[in-house]
């Protein structure tokens, strides 16, 4: 359901239209659209209950900041689609006790976008998954900044930033994962990859761990590196030219992200954006 | 396909010289047999007439039909018929095996081959060599077992319908069922006239596929040609004769005894030291 324009038994809408505060109480699952709405300052939802949240967000030239509560044992699937430029996204997402919160962001859209991702862990075994896949094309600059905060014992994070770079596009993933006095027991991981496929492409990819606990589990990975020669020769032994085999490989790369939405239109419209860039 | 002819074929990697003037020529029909000790050459052949950009051509030529090979790009090779079964297939993550495969039957087509009609020829393909159809859902190559990579080598081989099919050591990693499955298909592919260079250092691949003929490559070159008795012959006595009945020395790879003897960094600093 759109959240703007439908209601719903579980939902009740405070604040103004700018600053819009929806809280969101269901022991069902439910699913909830977000459409992109540039009158939209800043968007807050307080999220309680024992069913599963799905969030579907879209964004096209919007400025938007988010805050996302989510209360004691709360489930949320959260998937965002980047459409058009100038997007600047801030999300803060607070997780209280035995929550879960899995994110995805897909973002093949042309132009310049930015985001800045914030989850704090603060109750004990909240659990987190972020997957981002970028494409970044032509003179595309595209800034992603995602970061976890555990601050309380047994909390579980994990974040995948995937990115395919070509012409003079730009790709710069910050990657934070921190782990404050107290959280015993954490465990968080990060991996950043980015290909790059031409000499003029500025790919960079920062893992940053702070680590302030014993008995934690860390780890992260960052690769920037160019197509495999050998997968090309493979690919093109069976006959397909080298161009079709470029785009089916960088298609692998960004495709199993598609696997967070499921909505055809949104699914369709990414596609689109996936085939108009090369 | 009517002939493949190379001549005088010189070709390095990353500077060496690998392949040091080799002349074969393929007819249709013709299954040949390419043995050789390890390190000699075989694979190179292979690669370098199927393009692979790591391998550079010297001197030399490759010739199919008229036509020269060496100015040709790989897609453009295989498409002209040529088609090489790897020792070690890429794993290409991402990439699910069911869209690669209808990429290339579509690359030799001047329309897209149906739904329906794709699906019957991956079905049937893959019952004759025993693999899952869930198969052509997963990643290219990822996660396969090394017997289960090559049986995917051999269905792209019945999908594609090559004319000359060159077959790197493709019975390597496959338990004996597979063998005769993947021997079976080959004898297939037999009857449509095709012609297959084939690496392998064992006879039973050899007796299942009955090759017309058998050439020996030792240091880059062709040093002898036979038929199934040469291959019997190297499958009971190796290769040590050749030197003493034909009086080819076989090259060795030689091998620092600093570098491989000593394991720990600071020994090997001092040593190089000195």
């Amino acid at each position: 359901m759109n959240i703007f324009e439908e209601t719903n038994p579980y939902i009740v809408k405070k604040g103004d239209s700018s600053l819009p505060i929806f809280d969101i109480t269901s022991n069902d699952n439910i699913s909830l659209f977000i459409p992109s709405n540039s009158n939209i300052k800043k968007i807050t939802l307080n999220i309680k209950g024992s069913g599963q949240v799905s969030i579907l967000e879209t964004c096209e030239n919007n400025i938007i900041d988010h805050e996302i509560n989510i209360f004691e044992n709360a489930k949320v699937h959260h998937s965002i689609a980047f459409f058009k430029d100038n997007n600047e996204a801030k999300y803060a997402v607070n997780m209280e006790k035995n929550t879960e919160y899995q994110g995805a962001l897909a973002d093949f859209s042309k132009g310049n976008n930015t985001l800045d991702f914030v989850c704090n862990l603060n109750g004990e075994y909240a659990k987190s998954n972020w997957n981002l896949a970028c494409l970044s094309c032509e003179n595309d600059v595209k800034k992603m900044s995602v970061s976890f905060f555990h601050n309380a014992k047994h909390t579980y994070a994990k974040m995948e930033n995937y990115g395919v770079c070509e012409d003079e596009g730009s790709i710069e993933f910050l990657g934070t994962s921190s782990i404050n006095k107290g959280a015993k027991s954490s465990a968080t991981h990060q991996n950043a990859k980015i290909m790059v496929f031409d000499p003029k492409c500025k790919a960079k990819a920062n893992p940053v761990l702070c680590i302030d606990e014993n008995d934690v589990e860390a780890s992260h990975a960052a690769v920037v590196g160019q197509i495999n020669e050998d997968h090309i020769f493979y690919l093109t032994s069976r006959g397909i030219e080298e161009e079709t085999a470029k785009k089916l490989i960088t298609l692998g790369y960004l495709n199993p992200i598609l696997r967070f939405f499921n909505d055809e239109s949104v699914l369709e419209r990414m596609s689109e954006n996936i085939d108009g860039r090369f | 396909m009517k002939e493949l002819i190379i001549k005088d074929l010189h070709v390095s990697v990353e500077g060496k010289e690998i392949l040091k003037g080799v002349n074969l020529t393929i007819k249709p029909n013709e299954t040949v047999a390419l043995l050789g000790p390890n390190g000699h050459g075989k694979s190179t052949l292979l690669a370098t007439i199927m393009g692979n950009p790591k391998y550079v051509v010297t001197k030399g030529s490759i010739i199919l039909d008229g036509e020269d090979v060496l100015k040709m790009k790989v897609d453009e090779r295989a498409r002209k018929g040529l088609f090489l079964g790897m020792q070690y297939p890429s794993e290409v993550p991402g990439v699910v095996n069911a869209d690669f495969l209808k990429a290339a039957v579509n690359a030799r087509r001047e329309t897209p081959i149906k739904l329906f009609e794709f699906y019957r020829a991956i079905e049937s393909a893959s019952k004759k060599m025993h693999i899952s159809m869930d198969m052509a859902q997963r990643f290219l190559n990822e996660g396969f077992s090394g017997g289960e990579k090559k049986r995917n080598e051999i269905l792209q081989m019945l999908l594609l319908k090559p004319d000359l099919a060159m077959l790197d050591e493709i019975d390597s990693g496959l338990d004996v069922d597979a063998l005769v499955y993947v021997a079976d298909a080959i004898k297939e592919v037999q009857q449509t006239n095709a012609s297959f260079l084939v690496i392998s250092h064992y006879e039973k691949l050899y007796q299942m596929i009955c090759p017309t003929r058998a050439i020996v490559m030792i240091n880059g070159k062709i040093a002898v040609e036979g038929g199934m008795e040469l291959i019997n012959k190297i499958d009971t006595q190796g290769y040590e004769w050749i030197k003493y009945e034909l009086g080819i020395e076989i090259e060795k790879d030689e091998v620092d005894m600093n570098k491989q003897s000593i394991g720990v960094c600071a020994t090997k600093e001092i040593i190089s030291k000195k």
